[in-house]
């Protein structure tokens, strides 16, 4: 046994969709991509959840394939975007303003860092990945992962 | 085109299910507040209410999240978009991630609700930033 099993709750706005991430939160991750921008209205600000989430209340959910790898989910009542999935994957992240979030939580990582807009900069010292070296990392990630499972 | 016509942008959603156009904007702004970083994902940021022109908004869903104000998204792909008064609903505040063919050169004017910013994330630059007591007393009658 490492890690005590922990786990954070979520909601929407209206609350019709309720949700537990599960595992401990090491912090924020933005992404900068068009489409995260597309769907979010700004720079999506997010946290990772390796082993999966549950869908406690679940009746409003609705999935959108946003790219050949990935599907979005929100509220179909309020419209609050919720979540990244990779499709095939336990990995989601979840919005982190829908998450009660513990407190002292800093900025990670950005994402897609070349694909934001010169009208914002997040200040900070932390990694910036453009595109290419995101999906390289999660590459690696994967490998990793299913190196481990062999 | 001439210096005095206003040029035009283009916004749709991902899926483009909702589709308008509306005047370029000349700056932006960013809102922190509980219920846009909830409804969007992040911080809002977007041109000031202006006066859209739908060309498609089959999917188009309004929701009341506050006695004042809706938000609007696609109920087909998720995209959060709009904002409006519900006192003055031909305004509409549309977020930046929406629009295509933006004018080089924006920056943020103001941020809003800035004491709601939690602290994960700040925006590099010297900029207004107002408070929500100071939002709340530029617009009274709870348009904020």
């Amino acid at each position: 046994m490492t890690e005590p099993t922990s786990s954070t709750h979520g909601q929407c706005h209206c609350g019709a969709v309720k949700f537990e991430g599960k595992g401990p939160i090491k912090g924020v991750d933005a992404c900068h991509c068009a489409t995260c921008r597309q769907l979010n209205g700004g720079p999506y600000m997010g946290v990772g959840f390796h082993d999966g989430l549950t869908v406690t209340h679940g009746a409003a959910l609705k999935w959108y394939d946003s790219s050949d790898w990935a599907r979005r989910g929100f509220c179909g009542e309020c419209g609050t975007s919720l979540f990244y999935n990779l499709k095939g994957t336990d990995f989601y992240s979840a919005s982190s303003s829908c998450l009660d979030m513990p407190s002292g939580m800093a900025l990670s990582h950005e994402y897609f860092i070349d694909e934001k807009p010169d009208f914002y900069d997040l200040a900070g010292e932390q990694p910036r990945l453009t595109g290419a070296e995101a999906f390289a990392l999660f590459q690696k990630d994967d490998d990793q992962k299913d190196n481990k499972n062999d | 085109m001439t210096e005095n016509e206003t040029s035009k942008v283009h916004g749709h959603c991902l899926c483009k299910g909702i589709r308008f156009t509306m005047d370029a904007p000349a700056y932006l702004n960013a809102c922190h507040c509980d219920d846009c970083r909830r409804f969007g994902g992040g911080p809002f940021i977007g041109p000031d209410f202006a006066d859209l022109s739908f060309d498609a908004d089959p999917t188009l869903q309004w929701y009341r999240s506050s006695d004042w104000a809706e938000r609007g998204f696609c109920s087909r792909c998720g995209s959060s978009m709009f904002y409006r008064i519900i006192k003055n609903p031909s305004k509409i505040g549309v977020t930046i991630g929406a629009l295509q063919d933006l004018p080089n050169g924006l920056s943020i004017k103001t941020e809003f609700f800035i004491d709601r910013k939690p602290d994960c994330y700040v925006f590099e630059g010297e900029r207004e930033r107002l408070t929500a007591e100071q939002v709340f007393a530029l617009y009274p009658e709870d348009e904020a």
